[in-house]
């Protein structure tokens, strides 16, 4: 007896021992192969290897290390970043405002698909940098045309999986919202909203990847502020540690933000 | 809640462009507090009627009446229990119990009097902060009777309720239906496969044929309650409507096959 209930007791230590090695491993391997890419690249700058690609222009791995620590020091690198995300807040947020409403009622009415598809088809295989000359046309500030870029990114993207969902939302759902004596218009907020809603993250986490793509282009070619012009403008004082840092950081802001839409998905859709 | 079915036809557009009728000139009346069980082989017609009834579909021709109110649009007084019990999956159990209440603007506390009360009856206390994808189909089942019952309406329109569950869930689920029957007192109507399920609850049974979807025949069923599924009148009964069915579907397949050789 005492014998079993003893190894009944060690079995499920000795398991979750074996699966925490388990982690620490991929750990190991996942640092192991970020250390790696830097060797490669600090022994190819090194060494000034010119073919097959110049990699000796680049700078070295611990001299962009050393300029970025003092880069985050300095209020302006934080003032750059913060401008781009405004405006990539700006955007998705105005995206949501728009593409949500939109993409239900395409999605439900044939009428309204024939309608606005045609146009919008028309719009959407256009890549965001090429929408900058009309940006500027149509809009007064630089700001308020970087703006509408990265507006046009999170737009279609979310408009489409709007679109989808609103289709896919079963019909038993809002009979059954009728008959327990909702109205028309408060299936809308009540029945459609909510079951749409994985639907519309989904269209979120891309929208943010392709706003972070406008607002990146937008300050390249136009800003006077924004990490994306901090990056070009390295670039053109010959500061390439600078601009590297500039590409990093545009990559983590990139990551921060697609992490914080699946937070934000984890905390609103609780049932799945 | 009285029910008034008259003359009342239903088409439907197939995709192809092809007239499908699923109902033709139905005509039935249901007294109030009468449980009426609806039978027949699929396709012809038992969701059509149901749903016409609820006011999620109008009929093309005739009209239905309940208290001698045409239906137009679905009401609280009619619920509704949906085959797959359309229960939404992005609220718990007590909120789905509570929709209804909250928009027919019952104060906080009376919503919450309401809910315990219907928790306690379908044997759902502990379950009411679960998610619906976290319930078992046995409990799903008893969460849209909740729903819907929490309304007090007079009429509660079921279609196949108990079809997805075993054989004893559904026997004993089919207990606790005649039981809330009979505390509550409204005009039932359910639609079912199932023959003994259709013996077990219903005063009346309407046997529907397909092809198109008619009424053929409406048995009274006399049989002393509580009823027993082993006694010899039920066996007896059942063989009988299952003969009714049989042949009932026998006929529509001569009649299409004749329909389709004659010009
Ligand atoms: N929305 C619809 N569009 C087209 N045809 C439909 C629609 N709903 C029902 N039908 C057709 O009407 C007929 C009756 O359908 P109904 O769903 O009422 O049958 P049923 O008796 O409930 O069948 P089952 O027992 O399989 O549920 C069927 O032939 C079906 O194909
Ligand atoms: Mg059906």
């Amino acid at each position: 007896m005492g014998v079993e209930r003893q190894a009944q007791a060690v079995l499920p230590l000795g398991w979750k021992n074996a699966k925490k090695r388990k982690r620490a491993t991929a750990y190991a391997v996942r640092t192991a192969s970020v250390l790696l890419f830097l060797l490669a690249w600090h022994v190819l700058v090194h060494y000034n290897i010119q073919y097959p690609l110049q990699f000796g222009n680049l700078p070295k791995p611990l001299d962009i290390l050393g300029a970025w620590r003092v880069d985050l020091m300095k209020q302006q690198y934080y003032n750059d970043i913060l401008a781009s995300v405004f405006r990539v807040a700006a955007g998705i947020l105005l995206g949501l405002a728009f593409a949500v409403p939109l993409g239900l009622w395409i999605g439900l009415s044939p009428r309204a698909s024939d309608l606005l598809f045609p146009n919008l088809e028309l719009f959407r295989p256009i890549p965001l940098i090429a929408y900058l000359p009309v940006a500027m046309l149509l809009f007064t500030t630089i700001e308020s045309s970087i703006i509408f870029i990265t507006f046009v990114g999170a737009f279609f993207p979310i408009l489409l999986c709007c679109r989808d969902a609103a289709r896919q939302v079963p019909q038993s759902l809002v009979q059954a919202a009728h008959c327990l004596g909702c109205g028309p218009i408060r299936v809308v907020w009540k029945i459609y909203l909510p079951a749409m809603a994985p639907g519309i993250f989904t269209g979120l986490s891309v929208g943010i990847g392709a706003s972070w793509m406008g607002v990146i282009t937008g300050e390249m070619m136009s800003g006077q502020t924004g990490i994306g012009y901090a990056t070009w403008q390295a670039y053109h004082l010959l500061d390439y540690n600078e601009s590297i840092i500039g590409m990093f950081s545009i990559g983590l802001l990139g990551y921060a933000s697609s992490a914080l839409v699946r937070a934000v998905e984890r905390t609103v859709i609780r049932w799945k | 809640m009285r029910i008034d079915i008259d003359r009342v036809s239903k088409t439907y557009q197939a995709g192809t462009g092809m007239k499908i009728t699923a109902l033709d000139s139905i005509s039935l009346r249901v007294d109030s507090g009468e449980f009426i069980c609806i039978v027949g082989p699929s396709g012809c017609g038992k969701s059509t009627l149901l749903k016409l009834i609820g006011g999620i579909e109008q009929p093309d021709a005739g009209a239905v009446r309940c208290d001698d109110v045409p239906v137009g649009a679905p009401s609280t007084d009619r619920g509704f229990i949906f085959q797959d019990y359309a229960l939404f999956p992005w609220l718990t159990v007590r909120q789905n119990i509570a929709f209804g209440l909250t928009i027919k603007g019952c104060s906080r506390q009376e919503r919450k009097l309401r809910i315990d009360e219907y928790l306690r009856f379908m044997g759902l206390t502990g379950a009411g902060s679960l998610y619906p994808g976290q319930l078992s189909g046995g409990m799903r089942q008893r969460v849209a009777l909740a729903r819907a019952l929490c309304l007090r309406p007079k009429l509660l329109l079921m279609d196949e309720p108990f079809a997805a569950l075993d054989v004893l869930l559904r026997q004993r689920l089919q207990e606790e239906l005649v039981r809330i029957w009979q505390t509550e007192r409204m005009t039932y109507l359910l639609v079912t496969h199932d023959v003994e399920e259709a013996l077990f609850l219903a005063d009346r049974i309407v046997i529907m044929s397909p092809h198109p979807g008619r009424i053929r025949s409406i048995l009274p069923i006399k049989l002393a309650r509580p009823r027993r599924r082993t006694s010899a009148e039920f066996i007896h009964l059942r063989q009988h409507i299952m003969q009714l069915l049989e042949v009932g579907t026998a006929e529509a397949r001569e009649e299409r096959t004749a329909a389709l050789v004659l010009p």
